[in-house]
Protein backbone atom coordinates (compact mmCIF):
# COMPACT_ATOMS: atom_id res chain seq x y z
CA UNK A 1 0.00 0.00 0.00
CA UNK A 2 2.85 2.15 0.46
CA UNK A 3 4.32 1.74 -3.28
CA UNK A 4 0.28 2.52 -4.16
CA UNK A 5 0.42 5.31 -1.87
CA UNK A 6 3.70 7.00 -3.70
CA UNK A 7 2.42 6.11 -7.27
CA UNK A 8 -0.70 8.07 -6.52
CA UNK A 9 1.84 10.98 -5.01
CA UNK A 10 3.36 11.22 -8.14
CA UNK A 11 0.52 10.75 -9.94
CA UNK A 12 -1.14 13.81 -8.47
CA UNK A 13 2.07 15.84 -8.82
CA UNK A 14 1.79 14.98 -12.73
CA UNK A 15 -1.55 16.29 -12.94
CA UNK A 16 -0.67 19.25 -11.46
CA UNK A 17 1.94 19.52 -13.59
CA UNK A 18 0.47 19.27 -16.58
CA UNK A 19 -2.58 21.71 -15.66
CA UNK A 20 -1.61 24.76 -18.33
CA UNK A 21 -2.24 21.56 -20.97
CA UNK A 22 -5.63 22.22 -20.52
CA UNK A 23 -4.82 25.40 -23.17
CA UNK A 24 -3.72 23.01 -25.55
CA UNK A 25 -4.78 20.93 -28.15
CA UNK A 26 -7.59 18.12 -27.13
CA UNK A 27 -5.24 15.86 -27.20
CA UNK A 28 -3.70 17.31 -24.38
CA UNK A 29 -7.17 17.61 -22.69
CA UNK A 30 -8.25 14.08 -23.19
CA UNK A 31 -4.61 12.82 -21.62
CA UNK A 32 -4.66 15.36 -18.65
CA UNK A 33 -8.46 13.66 -17.83
CA UNK A 34 -7.36 10.24 -18.71
CA UNK A 35 -4.93 11.04 -15.65
CA UNK A 36 -7.35 12.76 -13.37
CA UNK A 37 -9.47 9.85 -13.62
CA UNK A 38 -6.65 7.75 -12.88
CA UNK A 39 -5.66 9.39 -9.74
CA UNK A 40 -9.57 9.72 -8.73
CA UNK A 41 -10.44 5.88 -8.67
CA UNK A 42 -7.21 5.05 -6.82
CA UNK A 43 -7.88 8.10 -4.53
CA UNK A 44 -11.58 6.71 -3.54
CA UNK A 45 -10.17 3.21 -3.40
CA UNK A 46 -6.76 3.09 -1.23
CA UNK A 47 -9.19 3.77 2.41
CA UNK A 48 -11.10 0.65 1.66
CA UNK A 49 -8.10 -1.00 -0.12
CA UNK A 50 -5.93 -0.39 3.35
CA UNK A 51 -8.79 -1.79 5.48
CA UNK A 52 -9.38 -4.73 3.23
CA UNK A 53 -13.18 -3.30 3.19
CA UNK A 54 -15.11 -2.99 -0.03
CA UNK A 55 -13.58 -0.48 -2.59
CA UNK A 56 -16.64 2.12 -3.49
CA UNK A 57 -18.22 1.58 -6.81
CA UNK A 58 -17.33 5.32 -7.85
CA UNK A 59 -13.47 4.31 -7.51
CA UNK A 60 -15.06 1.45 -10.73
CA UNK A 61 -16.72 4.09 -12.54
CA UNK A 62 -13.70 6.52 -12.48
CA UNK A 63 -11.67 3.30 -14.02
CA UNK A 64 -14.13 2.91 -16.85
CA UNK A 65 -13.75 6.49 -17.37
CA UNK A 66 -10.14 6.42 -17.27
CA UNK A 67 -10.22 3.76 -20.26
CA UNK A 68 -12.61 5.65 -21.92
CA UNK A 69 -10.38 8.58 -22.21
CA UNK A 70 -7.55 6.25 -22.95
CA UNK A 71 -9.74 5.04 -25.89
CA UNK A 72 -10.58 8.42 -27.20
CA UNK A 73 -6.60 9.50 -26.23
CA UNK A 74 -5.65 6.66 -29.02
CA UNK A 75 -8.39 7.32 -31.30
CA UNK A 76 -7.16 11.16 -31.59
CA UNK A 77 -3.49 10.05 -31.82
CA UNK A 78 -3.81 7.77 -34.48
CA UNK A 79 -7.19 8.91 -36.39
CA UNK A 80 -8.84 6.02 -36.14
CA UNK A 81 -12.08 4.52 -33.93
CA UNK A 82 -15.54 5.51 -34.22
CA UNK A 83 -16.23 8.41 -31.78
CA UNK A 84 -20.19 7.99 -31.31
CA UNK A 85 -19.44 4.19 -30.95
CA UNK A 86 -16.92 4.99 -28.33
CA UNK A 87 -19.59 7.45 -26.26
CA UNK A 88 -22.78 4.70 -26.59
CA UNK A 89 -20.22 2.00 -25.21
CA UNK A 90 -19.00 3.71 -21.98
CA UNK A 91 -22.41 4.91 -21.22
CA UNK A 92 -23.66 1.65 -22.06
CA UNK A 93 -21.30 0.63 -19.69
CA UNK A 94 -21.09 3.23 -16.88
CA UNK A 95 -25.27 1.97 -16.87
CA UNK A 96 -25.09 -0.79 -16.28
CA UNK A 97 -22.68 -1.17 -13.68
CA UNK A 98 -24.66 1.77 -11.71
CA UNK A 99 -27.63 -0.36 -12.14
CA UNK A 100 -26.58 -3.92 -10.36
CA UNK A 101 -24.52 -1.75 -8.00
CA UNK A 102 -27.56 0.38 -6.94
CA UNK A 103 -30.24 -2.63 -7.08
CA UNK A 104 -28.09 -5.64 -6.03
CA UNK A 105 -24.78 -4.57 -4.19
CA UNK A 106 -21.10 -5.35 -5.23
CA UNK A 107 -18.52 -6.51 -2.69
CA UNK A 108 -15.13 -6.36 -3.41
CA UNK A 109 -13.35 -7.67 -0.30
CA UNK A 110 -11.14 -10.19 -0.58
CA UNK A 111 -12.91 -12.11 2.12
CA UNK A 112 -16.37 -11.55 0.74
CA UNK A 113 -15.45 -12.62 -2.33
CA UNK A 114 -14.39 -16.07 -0.81
CA UNK A 115 -17.41 -16.25 0.79
CA UNK A 116 -19.10 -16.39 -2.67
CA UNK A 117 -19.91 -13.68 -5.41
CA UNK A 118 -23.84 -13.71 -6.80
CA UNK A 119 -24.43 -14.25 -10.79
CA UNK A 120 -25.31 -10.04 -10.78
CA UNK A 121 -21.74 -8.97 -9.22
CA UNK A 122 -20.28 -11.84 -12.11
CA UNK A 123 -21.84 -9.90 -14.88
CA UNK A 124 -20.87 -6.93 -12.44
CA UNK A 125 -17.27 -7.73 -11.98
CA UNK A 126 -17.43 -9.08 -15.98
CA UNK A 127 -18.33 -6.24 -18.00
CA UNK A 128 -15.87 -3.64 -15.58
CA UNK A 129 -13.02 -5.61 -16.05
CA UNK A 130 -14.00 -6.70 -20.00
CA UNK A 131 -14.18 -3.08 -21.10
CA UNK A 132 -11.03 -2.41 -18.86
CA UNK A 133 -9.46 -5.09 -20.39
CA UNK A 134 -10.29 -4.03 -24.58
CA UNK A 135 -9.09 -0.41 -23.20
CA UNK A 136 -5.51 -1.21 -22.22
CA UNK A 137 -5.19 -3.84 -24.88
CA UNK A 138 -5.93 -1.12 -27.67
CA UNK A 139 -4.03 1.52 -25.48
CA UNK A 140 -0.87 -0.70 -25.11
CA UNK A 141 -0.50 -2.11 -28.36
CA UNK A 142 -0.95 1.60 -29.84
CA UNK A 143 1.95 2.77 -27.49
CA UNK A 144 3.65 0.26 -28.32
CA UNK A 145 3.41 0.22 -32.23
CA UNK A 146 3.94 4.19 -32.13
CA UNK A 147 7.03 3.73 -29.79
CA UNK A 148 8.92 1.41 -32.46
CA UNK A 149 8.49 4.35 -35.31
CA UNK A 150 10.37 7.14 -32.22
CA UNK A 151 13.74 7.71 -31.96
CA UNK A 152 15.79 6.19 -28.92
CA UNK A 153 15.16 8.54 -25.93
CA UNK A 154 13.26 9.79 -23.63
CA UNK A 155 10.13 9.76 -26.14
CA UNK A 156 10.81 5.84 -27.04
CA UNK A 157 11.47 5.15 -23.66
CA UNK A 158 7.96 6.70 -22.22
CA UNK A 159 6.21 5.26 -24.86
CA UNK A 160 7.29 1.59 -24.13
CA UNK A 161 6.90 2.25 -20.35
CA UNK A 162 3.24 3.18 -21.43
CA UNK A 163 2.72 0.38 -23.28
CA UNK A 164 4.15 -2.41 -20.58
CA UNK A 165 1.94 -0.16 -17.66
CA UNK A 166 -0.93 -0.58 -20.42
CA UNK A 167 -0.55 -4.54 -20.90
CA UNK A 168 -0.06 -5.13 -16.99
CA UNK A 169 -3.27 -3.26 -15.87
CA UNK A 170 -4.77 -5.44 -18.88
CA UNK A 171 -3.86 -8.39 -17.34
CA UNK A 172 -4.77 -7.58 -14.17
CA UNK A 173 -7.99 -6.62 -15.30
CA UNK A 174 -8.32 -10.42 -17.36
CA UNK A 175 -7.20 -12.35 -14.72
CA UNK A 176 -9.79 -10.65 -12.01
CA UNK A 177 -12.63 -11.60 -14.45
CA UNK A 178 -11.37 -14.67 -15.26
CA UNK A 179 -11.14 -15.30 -11.06
CA UNK A 180 -14.52 -13.38 -10.60
CA UNK A 181 -15.63 -16.11 -12.95
CA UNK A 182 -14.51 -19.02 -11.74
CA UNK A 183 -15.64 -18.19 -8.40
CA UNK A 184 -19.35 -17.08 -9.64
CA UNK A 185 -19.29 -20.66 -11.21
CA UNK A 186 -18.83 -22.11 -7.80
CA UNK A 187 -15.35 -23.36 -7.86
CA UNK A 188 -13.21 -22.87 -4.00
CA UNK A 189 -10.99 -19.58 -4.24
CA UNK A 190 -9.45 -18.05 -1.80
CA UNK A 191 -9.06 -14.38 -2.74
CA UNK A 192 -7.66 -13.00 -0.16
CA UNK A 193 -4.60 -15.09 -1.31
CA UNK A 194 -5.24 -14.10 -5.03
CA UNK A 195 -5.71 -10.76 -4.69
CA UNK A 196 -2.32 -9.50 -3.54
CA UNK A 197 -0.67 -11.35 -6.76
CA UNK A 198 -2.48 -9.49 -9.28
CA UNK A 199 -2.43 -6.68 -7.54
CA UNK A 200 1.59 -6.46 -8.25
CA UNK A 201 0.43 -6.53 -11.67
CA UNK A 202 -1.82 -3.75 -11.33
CA UNK A 203 0.62 -1.67 -9.14
CA UNK A 204 3.21 -2.14 -11.38
CA UNK A 205 1.61 -1.32 -14.68
CA UNK A 206 0.07 1.93 -12.91
CA UNK A 207 3.44 2.92 -11.91
CA UNK A 208 5.25 2.53 -15.62
CA UNK A 209 2.08 3.98 -17.00
CA UNK A 210 2.20 6.75 -14.73
CA UNK A 211 5.94 6.68 -15.19
CA UNK A 212 6.26 6.78 -18.99
CA UNK A 213 3.98 9.74 -19.30
CA UNK A 214 6.12 11.87 -17.33
CA UNK A 215 9.44 10.78 -18.39
CA UNK A 216 9.62 12.47 -21.88
CA UNK A 217 8.24 16.15 -20.41
CA UNK A 218 10.71 15.64 -17.80
CA UNK A 219 13.48 15.98 -20.37
CA UNK A 220 11.65 18.98 -21.51
CA UNK A 221 11.65 20.04 -17.73
CA UNK A 222 15.83 19.25 -17.85
CA UNK A 223 15.82 21.38 -21.09
CA UNK A 224 13.98 24.40 -19.09
CA UNK A 225 16.57 24.28 -16.09
CA UNK A 226 19.76 24.13 -18.19
CA UNK A 227 18.42 27.21 -20.14
CA UNK A 228 17.49 29.00 -16.98
CA UNK A 229 21.20 27.92 -15.92
CA UNK A 230 22.73 29.92 -19.03
CA UNK A 231 20.01 33.10 -18.38
CA UNK A 232 21.59 33.29 -14.65
CA UNK A 233 25.43 32.41 -15.69
CA UNK A 234 24.72 35.31 -19.05
CA UNK A 235 23.38 37.77 -16.37
CA UNK A 236 26.33 39.49 -15.38
CA UNK A 237 27.61 40.46 -18.88
CA UNK A 238 24.34 41.12 -20.15
CA UNK A 239 23.61 43.31 -17.42
CA UNK A 240 26.62 45.56 -18.09
CA UNK A 241 25.52 45.58 -21.54
CA UNK A 242 21.70 46.72 -20.62
CA UNK A 243 22.66 49.11 -18.29
CA UNK A 244 25.21 50.64 -21.42
CA UNK A 245 22.64 50.12 -23.93
CA UNK A 246 19.28 50.00 -22.40
CA UNK A 247 17.47 50.54 -26.02
CA UNK A 248 18.52 47.34 -27.11
CA UNK A 249 16.43 45.33 -24.42
CA UNK A 250 13.30 43.92 -26.39
CA UNK A 251 11.91 41.93 -23.47
CA UNK A 252 12.60 42.99 -19.78
CA UNK A 253 13.28 39.77 -17.76
CA UNK A 254 10.72 40.17 -15.36
CA UNK A 255 7.50 39.91 -17.69
CA UNK A 256 9.23 37.65 -20.13
CA UNK A 257 9.80 34.91 -17.27
CA UNK A 258 6.25 35.36 -16.70
CA UNK A 259 4.50 36.03 -19.88
CA UNK A 260 7.31 33.23 -21.34
CA UNK A 261 7.26 30.05 -18.61
CA UNK A 262 8.14 27.02 -21.06
CA UNK A 263 10.46 25.29 -22.77
CA UNK A 264 9.93 27.28 -26.25
CA UNK A 265 9.70 30.37 -24.41
CA UNK A 266 13.80 29.62 -22.28
CA UNK A 267 14.69 29.19 -25.64
CA UNK A 268 13.44 32.46 -27.01
CA UNK A 269 14.97 33.99 -23.77
CA UNK A 270 18.03 32.72 -23.97
CA UNK A 271 18.92 33.21 -27.42
CA UNK A 272 17.77 36.87 -27.00
CA UNK A 273 19.92 37.21 -24.51
CA UNK A 274 23.06 36.21 -26.28
CA UNK A 275 21.88 38.65 -28.92
CA UNK A 276 21.44 41.49 -26.88
CA UNK A 277 25.11 40.78 -25.69
CA UNK A 278 26.53 41.08 -29.11
CA UNK A 279 24.38 43.89 -30.06
CA UNK A 280 26.33 45.82 -26.98
CA UNK A 281 29.69 44.05 -28.17
CA UNK A 282 28.66 45.29 -31.78
CA UNK A 283 28.47 48.64 -30.53
CA UNK A 284 31.39 48.81 -28.24
CA UNK A 285 33.99 47.57 -30.65
CA UNK A 286 34.95 50.96 -31.80
CA UNK A 287 35.83 51.25 -28.34
CA UNK A 288 38.23 48.58 -27.87
CA UNK A 289 41.56 49.28 -29.07
CA UNK A 290 43.40 47.39 -30.61
CA UNK A 291 45.88 44.99 -29.00
CA UNK A 292 49.78 44.40 -29.79
CA UNK A 293 50.20 40.86 -30.38
CA UNK A 294 48.56 37.99 -32.27
CA UNK A 295 45.50 39.37 -33.71
CA UNK A 296 43.74 36.06 -32.74
CA UNK A 297 44.16 34.21 -29.24
CA UNK A 298 43.64 30.62 -29.56
CA UNK A 299 40.80 29.87 -27.16
CA UNK A 300 41.32 26.20 -27.75
CA UNK A 301 43.92 26.14 -25.55
CA UNK A 302 41.39 26.74 -22.62
CA UNK A 303 38.43 24.85 -24.25
CA UNK A 304 37.02 27.61 -25.35
CA UNK A 305 35.00 27.56 -28.59
CA UNK A 306 37.26 27.09 -32.03
CA UNK A 307 37.28 30.32 -34.23
CA UNK A 308 34.27 30.83 -36.28
CA UNK A 309 34.27 28.31 -39.06
CA UNK A 310 32.94 29.41 -42.62
CA UNK A 311 29.49 27.60 -42.60
CA UNK A 312 27.47 27.45 -45.86
CA UNK A 313 24.27 28.51 -43.89
CA UNK A 314 25.80 31.38 -41.78
CA UNK A 315 26.35 34.59 -43.83
CA UNK A 316 30.46 35.15 -44.25
CA UNK A 317 32.05 38.44 -44.92
CA UNK A 318 33.04 38.44 -48.82
CA UNK A 319 30.56 35.69 -50.07
CA UNK A 320 30.64 36.73 -53.68
CA UNK A 321 27.38 36.92 -55.54
CA UNK A 322 27.53 37.04 -59.41
CA UNK A 323 25.48 39.47 -61.17
CA UNK A 324 24.45 41.98 -57.98
CA UNK A 325 25.26 45.50 -57.37
CA UNK A 326 28.02 45.91 -54.74
CA UNK A 327 26.86 48.79 -52.35
CA UNK A 328 29.68 50.62 -51.68
CA UNK A 329 31.44 49.14 -54.51
CA UNK A 330 29.96 51.33 -57.31
CA UNK A 331 27.08 52.56 -55.79
CA UNK A 332 27.02 56.18 -54.82
CA UNK A 333 26.69 57.10 -51.55
CA UNK A 334 26.35 54.32 -50.04
CA UNK A 335 29.00 53.39 -46.88
CA UNK A 336 32.21 53.12 -48.42
CA UNK A 337 34.35 50.31 -46.39
CA UNK A 338 37.34 51.81 -44.69
CA UNK A 339 40.55 50.55 -47.88
CA UNK A 340 43.39 50.14 -45.23
CA UNK A 341 41.72 50.05 -41.80
CA UNK A 342 44.10 47.94 -39.89
CA UNK A 343 41.79 44.50 -39.39
CA UNK A 344 42.52 44.88 -35.61
CA UNK A 345 42.69 42.66 -32.75
CA UNK A 346 41.09 40.77 -29.85
CA UNK A 347 42.24 41.84 -26.52
CA UNK A 348 45.61 40.86 -25.46
CA UNK A 349 45.89 37.32 -24.08
CA UNK A 350 48.47 37.31 -21.28
CA UNK A 351 50.45 34.02 -21.32
CA UNK A 352 48.67 31.08 -19.88
CA UNK A 353 45.48 33.68 -19.46
CA UNK A 354 42.16 32.33 -20.41
CA UNK A 355 40.89 33.93 -23.80
CA UNK A 356 37.43 34.57 -21.74
CA UNK A 357 39.62 36.55 -19.01
CA UNK A 358 40.87 38.65 -21.84
CA UNK A 359 37.81 38.96 -23.35
CA UNK A 360 36.19 40.51 -20.30
CA UNK A 361 38.43 43.10 -19.90
CA UNK A 362 38.29 44.16 -23.26
CA UNK A 363 34.40 44.46 -22.27
CA UNK A 364 35.25 46.47 -19.53
CA UNK A 365 37.90 48.65 -20.74
CA UNK A 366 35.05 49.52 -23.96
CA UNK A 367 32.23 50.49 -21.20
CA UNK A 368 34.68 52.59 -19.30
CA UNK A 369 35.68 54.07 -22.13
CA UNK A 370 32.55 54.84 -23.71
CA UNK A 371 31.03 56.05 -20.19
CA UNK A 372 33.74 57.94 -20.62
CA UNK A 373 33.48 59.93 -23.84
CA UNK A 374 36.86 59.17 -24.93
CA UNK A 375 37.11 59.07 -28.72
CA UNK A 376 36.65 55.90 -30.79
CA UNK A 377 40.02 54.04 -30.53
CA UNK A 378 42.06 54.12 -33.62
CA UNK A 379 42.57 51.05 -34.61
CA UNK A 380 39.82 49.49 -33.19
CA UNK A 381 40.39 45.86 -31.77
CA UNK A 382 37.83 42.95 -32.23
CA UNK A 383 36.31 40.39 -30.20
CA UNK A 384 37.43 36.83 -30.05
CA UNK A 385 35.97 34.74 -33.02
CA UNK A 386 33.37 32.06 -31.88
CA UNK A 387 31.79 29.10 -33.29
CA UNK A 388 28.80 29.42 -35.50
CA UNK A 389 26.10 27.74 -33.21
CA UNK A 390 23.42 28.98 -30.39
CA UNK A 391 25.58 26.23 -27.87
CA UNK A 392 29.26 27.44 -29.39
CA UNK A 393 28.04 31.26 -28.28
CA UNK A 394 26.23 30.44 -24.47
CA UNK A 395 29.38 28.57 -23.53
CA UNK A 396 32.06 31.23 -24.68
CA UNK A 397 29.50 33.91 -23.46
CA UNK A 398 29.11 32.13 -20.21
CA UNK A 399 32.85 32.02 -19.45
CA UNK A 400 33.09 35.64 -20.30
CA UNK A 401 30.39 36.59 -18.30
CA UNK A 402 32.14 34.60 -15.08
CA UNK A 403 35.49 36.40 -15.57
CA UNK A 404 32.90 39.65 -16.13
CA UNK A 405 31.95 39.22 -12.40
CA UNK A 406 34.85 38.11 -11.18
CA UNK A 407 36.69 41.56 -12.67
CA UNK A 408 34.03 43.10 -10.49
CA UNK B 1 4.86 41.23 -25.18
CA UNK B 2 2.58 38.75 -24.92
CA UNK B 3 0.73 40.06 -28.18
CA UNK B 4 3.92 41.02 -30.14
CA UNK B 5 4.71 37.14 -30.14
CA UNK B 6 1.20 36.16 -31.04
CA UNK B 7 1.53 38.77 -34.08
CA UNK B 8 4.85 37.75 -34.94
CA UNK B 9 3.78 34.08 -34.70
CA UNK B 10 0.87 34.65 -37.10
CA UNK B 11 2.62 36.34 -39.22
CA UNK B 12 5.37 33.14 -39.67
CA UNK B 13 2.45 31.36 -40.17
CA UNK B 14 2.55 29.86 -44.01
CA UNK B 15 6.55 30.27 -44.41
CA UNK B 16 8.65 27.00 -43.91
CA UNK B 17 11.23 27.65 -41.32
CA UNK B 18 14.14 24.88 -42.01
CA UNK B 19 14.39 22.60 -39.12
CA UNK B 20 17.74 22.36 -37.88
CA UNK B 21 17.81 26.08 -39.09
CA UNK B 22 19.49 27.01 -42.66
CA UNK B 23 19.85 30.30 -43.45
CA UNK B 24 20.46 29.63 -46.85
CA UNK B 25 17.20 27.63 -47.45
CA UNK B 26 15.23 30.09 -45.43
CA UNK B 27 16.57 32.97 -48.20
CA UNK B 28 15.36 30.57 -50.60
CA UNK B 29 12.06 30.38 -49.07
CA UNK B 30 11.46 33.95 -48.86
CA UNK B 31 12.75 34.29 -52.08
CA UNK B 32 10.54 32.38 -53.29
CA UNK B 33 7.48 33.57 -51.44
CA UNK B 34 8.33 36.94 -53.09
CA UNK B 35 9.00 35.70 -56.62
CA UNK B 36 11.96 37.40 -56.61
CA UNK B 37 15.77 36.91 -55.87
CA UNK B 38 16.59 37.54 -52.36
CA UNK B 39 20.89 38.27 -52.20
CA UNK B 40 22.56 38.91 -48.73
CA UNK B 41 25.71 40.99 -48.60
CA UNK B 42 28.69 41.55 -46.04
CA UNK B 43 28.94 44.96 -45.68
CA UNK B 44 32.33 45.73 -43.64
CA UNK B 45 33.45 48.92 -42.07
CA UNK B 46 30.43 50.32 -40.47
CA UNK B 47 30.55 52.51 -37.86
CA UNK B 48 28.67 52.19 -34.44
CA UNK B 49 26.26 55.04 -35.76
CA UNK B 50 25.37 53.23 -39.05
CA UNK B 51 22.79 50.30 -39.06
CA UNK B 52 24.44 46.86 -38.39
CA UNK B 53 21.88 45.79 -41.15
CA UNK B 54 20.23 47.14 -43.87
CA UNK B 55 17.23 45.67 -46.31
CA UNK B 56 16.78 47.27 -49.65
CA UNK B 57 14.51 46.50 -51.78
CA UNK B 58 14.38 47.44 -55.55
CA UNK B 59 11.89 47.09 -58.06
CA UNK B 60 12.79 43.40 -58.82
CA UNK B 61 14.67 42.20 -56.19
CA UNK B 62 15.86 42.47 -52.14
CA UNK B 63 19.19 43.22 -50.48
CA UNK B 64 20.20 42.81 -47.25
CA UNK B 65 23.65 43.68 -46.26
CA UNK B 66 24.63 43.04 -42.97
CA UNK B 67 27.69 44.21 -40.55
CA UNK B 68 30.09 40.98 -40.99
CA UNK B 69 32.51 41.97 -38.32
CA UNK B 70 30.99 40.02 -35.64
CA UNK B 71 29.70 36.46 -34.26
CA UNK B 72 28.20 34.33 -37.35
CA UNK B 73 25.18 33.56 -35.18
CA UNK B 74 24.73 37.10 -34.61
CA UNK B 75 25.40 37.96 -38.25
CA UNK B 76 22.55 35.44 -39.42
CA UNK B 77 20.10 37.26 -36.77
CA UNK B 78 21.05 40.56 -38.51
CA UNK B 79 19.77 38.85 -42.17
CA UNK B 80 16.89 37.20 -40.32
CA UNK B 81 15.91 41.05 -38.41
CA UNK B 82 15.91 42.40 -42.40
CA UNK B 83 14.01 39.60 -43.25
CA UNK B 84 11.44 40.01 -40.87
CA UNK B 85 10.86 43.56 -42.04
CA UNK B 86 10.76 41.66 -45.51
CA UNK B 87 7.83 39.37 -44.12
CA UNK B 88 6.21 41.96 -41.95
CA UNK B 89 6.12 44.56 -45.07
CA UNK B 90 7.75 47.09 -43.30
CA UNK B 91 8.66 50.58 -44.77
CA UNK B 92 10.15 53.82 -43.48
CA UNK B 93 9.44 57.14 -45.94
CA UNK B 94 12.28 58.86 -46.61
CA UNK B 95 15.05 56.35 -45.11
CA UNK B 96 16.81 55.58 -48.30
CA UNK B 97 17.38 58.68 -49.31
CA UNK B 98 18.90 59.65 -46.24
CA UNK B 99 20.40 56.08 -46.33
CA UNK B 100 21.90 55.95 -49.64
CA UNK B 101 21.68 60.14 -50.94
CA UNK B 102 23.08 59.51 -54.01
CA UNK B 103 20.96 57.01 -55.09
CA UNK B 104 17.70 57.72 -57.68
CA UNK B 105 14.67 57.39 -55.10
CA UNK B 106 13.05 55.69 -57.77
CA UNK B 107 15.64 52.39 -58.08
CA UNK B 108 14.75 52.13 -54.23
CA UNK B 109 11.10 50.81 -53.31
CA UNK B 110 12.12 50.34 -49.35
CA UNK B 111 14.79 50.75 -47.38
CA UNK B 112 15.12 49.80 -43.51
CA UNK B 113 17.91 49.06 -41.15
CA UNK B 114 18.37 47.39 -37.86
CA UNK B 115 19.79 50.40 -35.46
CA UNK B 116 17.85 50.05 -31.78
CA UNK B 117 14.58 48.54 -30.64
CA UNK B 118 13.00 52.28 -30.57
CA UNK B 119 10.17 52.15 -32.81
CA UNK B 120 7.16 49.11 -33.08
CA UNK B 121 8.45 48.17 -36.17
CA UNK B 122 12.01 47.40 -35.06
CA UNK B 123 10.45 45.36 -32.53
CA UNK B 124 8.51 43.41 -34.15
CA UNK B 125 11.04 42.55 -36.85
CA UNK B 126 13.56 41.85 -34.13
CA UNK B 127 10.75 39.37 -32.33
CA UNK B 128 9.37 38.01 -35.68
CA UNK B 129 13.68 37.28 -36.31
CA UNK B 130 14.10 35.77 -32.80
CA UNK B 131 11.46 33.30 -33.44
CA UNK B 132 12.47 32.25 -36.80
CA UNK B 133 15.70 31.27 -35.74
CA UNK B 134 14.49 29.57 -32.29
CA UNK B 135 11.33 27.71 -33.68
CA UNK B 136 11.36 23.99 -32.93
CA UNK B 137 10.78 21.18 -35.20
CA UNK B 138 7.45 22.13 -37.06
CA UNK B 139 4.81 19.97 -36.62
CA UNK B 140 4.00 16.57 -38.07
CA UNK B 141 0.67 14.95 -38.80
CA UNK B 142 1.34 11.35 -37.82
CA UNK B 143 0.78 9.55 -34.54
CA UNK B 144 4.00 9.96 -32.75
CA UNK B 145 4.25 13.45 -33.77
CA UNK B 146 0.44 13.65 -31.85
CA UNK B 147 1.48 11.83 -29.65
CA UNK B 148 4.63 13.04 -28.62
CA UNK B 149 3.38 16.62 -28.49
CA UNK B 150 0.44 15.34 -26.19
CA UNK B 151 3.19 14.17 -23.84
CA UNK B 152 5.16 17.87 -24.38
CA UNK B 153 7.53 16.61 -26.74
CA UNK B 154 8.01 19.28 -29.51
Amino acid sequence: MIITGTILGALWVVILARLPTLRGDRRQRVLWVNLLACALAVTLALPALIAGADVPVAAHLCGVVAAHTLLRFISLVTATGRTGLQYLTVIAVLTFMITVSAVAGVHSSPRAQTDGIPPAEVAYWTVFEGYLAVALAVGGLACGRIARAAPSGALRGGLLAMASGSLLIFTYAVSKAVLVILRGSGTPLDFTVWEPVITVLRTTGLALYVAGGAVPAASRVREVLAAYRSLLALRPLWGAMRRAFPDMVLMPPARAALELPGAAGARLRLYRRVIEIRDGMLALREHLPAAPGPAHPDPSQHGAPQPGAPRPDVPQPGTPQPDVPQPGVGWPGTPQPEVGRPAGSCPAVHPGEDPAVAEARGIAAALRRRAAGEAPADPAGRWAPVGPDMADEVAWLTRVSAAYRRLG
Amino acid sequence: MEGLRRRCERRLRGVRVPHPFDLDNFSAEIAGLRGRPLHRMPLPGLGSGAPCGIWMATPTADYVFYDPDTSPLHAEHIVLHEIAHILCGHTAAGAGTALFPDLDPALIASVLGRAGHTTAQEREAEMLASLIRTAGRPPQDDPLSRIAGALGVP
